[in-house]
């Protein structure tokens, strides 16, 4: 696929029923693409809201990079990401010396872990922003993933 | 301490009142029992929608000198439907109360232990349904909604 296609690929998940229907729900809420990255809120059982920044470059054949950012200059810096137990630890590290989530179908998960590259777990789905979405979703809100809320600053109203 | 009066509204319409003793030696518990036998609506999601000050963890807590209490309140209900593995179960609730009251209620209803309820999350209409927002309120329906209380599949990590 050429560039053009696969923007055409990334265009049409941002603009799919199962997106939509999440940020109905209340889980996620699309903030803007520039260009292959794209940035969202994501919200917490607790309330807590966070932006997330998704390099989708490379859509579909390659695995997205998420990462947690400030709200208001997206800098990635380690009090833009949510915190938790060792479970929650396990898939989220916030350590400002190694800012990555260890996840198969993330790109930086893969980096740490080259033996998961061959099981294209972000292709599970034909909608890898839906899945990365979902994935973060559960992470955030099923209690037993050990997601624990840092402060009552960024609740949502 | 004096009585709570509930005046209770389903979705055909019918409206009925209920006068519940509140005493001060009560338990959280205690008085979560008394509304829902009393009224077959879930009493936690009463009183969490009744009291202005967040319900203790602890249930066994006696209600002492709580404050700001609503003590009328007019409330709207509506039926849910849980399905939980092989079994079913229906309750009523407040439309205003949120989905984590639905949750807790099943949980307790299907002796779901406490660990293994924190694993679980509620889907609409059917198990493969859209996710639902615990920290939404129920809202409104005319007819009994269907929701099921599921184990999502697990996230591989390092």
């Amino acid at each position: 696929m050429d560039n053009t296609s696969l923007m055409d690929t990334l265009v049409t998940s941002l603009d799919s029923p199962e997106i939509k229907q999440g940020e109905k729900a209340k889980f996620w809420r699309f903030l803007e693409r520039k260009n292959w990255t794209v940035y969202f809120e994501v919200f917490a059982w607790s309330g807590e809201k966070y932006v997330m920044e998704f390099n989708c470059d490379g859509y579909i054949s390659e695995p997205i990079l998420g990462r947690f950012v400030q709200p208001d200059s997206y800098q990635c810096t380690s009090n833009a990401w949510p915190c938790g137990n060792k479970t929650f630890g396990n898939w989220f590290k916030w350590q400002e010396q190694n800012l990555f989530i260890c996840w198969p179908a993330d790109r930086g998960g893969i980096k740490h872990h080259p033996d998961w590259g061959a099981q294209k777990y972000w292709n599970k789905t034909n909608n890898p922003l839906h899945q990365y979405l979902e994935f973060i979703r559960q992470c955030l809100n099923i209690r037993a993933n050990g997601y624990q809320p840092k402060s009552q600053s960024n609740l949502v109203a | 301490m004096s009585d709570l009066e509930l005046e209770v509204t389903k979705a055909n319409g019918a409206s009925q009142t209920f006068q519940i003793p509140m005493l001060s030696e009560d338990t959280f518990e205690q008085l979560a029992e008394r509304i829902q036998e009393q009224t077959c609506i879930d009493g936690y999601a009463i009183l969490q929608t009744t009291l202005a000050q967040p319900i203790p963890d602890d249930m066994s807590t006696p209600l002492g000198s709580i404050t700001n209490t609503n003590h009328k309140l007019n409330l709207n209900t509506v039926c849910i439907v849980v399905h939980y593995e092989s079994e079913t179960e229906q309750q009523f609730f407040p439309k205003h109360a949120p989905w984590s009251t639905v949750h807790r209620w099943a949980c307790n209803k299907f002796q779901v232990a406490h660990d293994a309820c924190a694993n679980l999350e509620l889907r609409e209409v059917t198990p493969t349904g859209a996710p639902i927002n615990e920290r939404e309120k129920i809202g409104d329906s005319d007819d009994c909604t269907d929701v099921w209380l599921l184990k999502p599949g697990p996230e591989q990590n390092g």
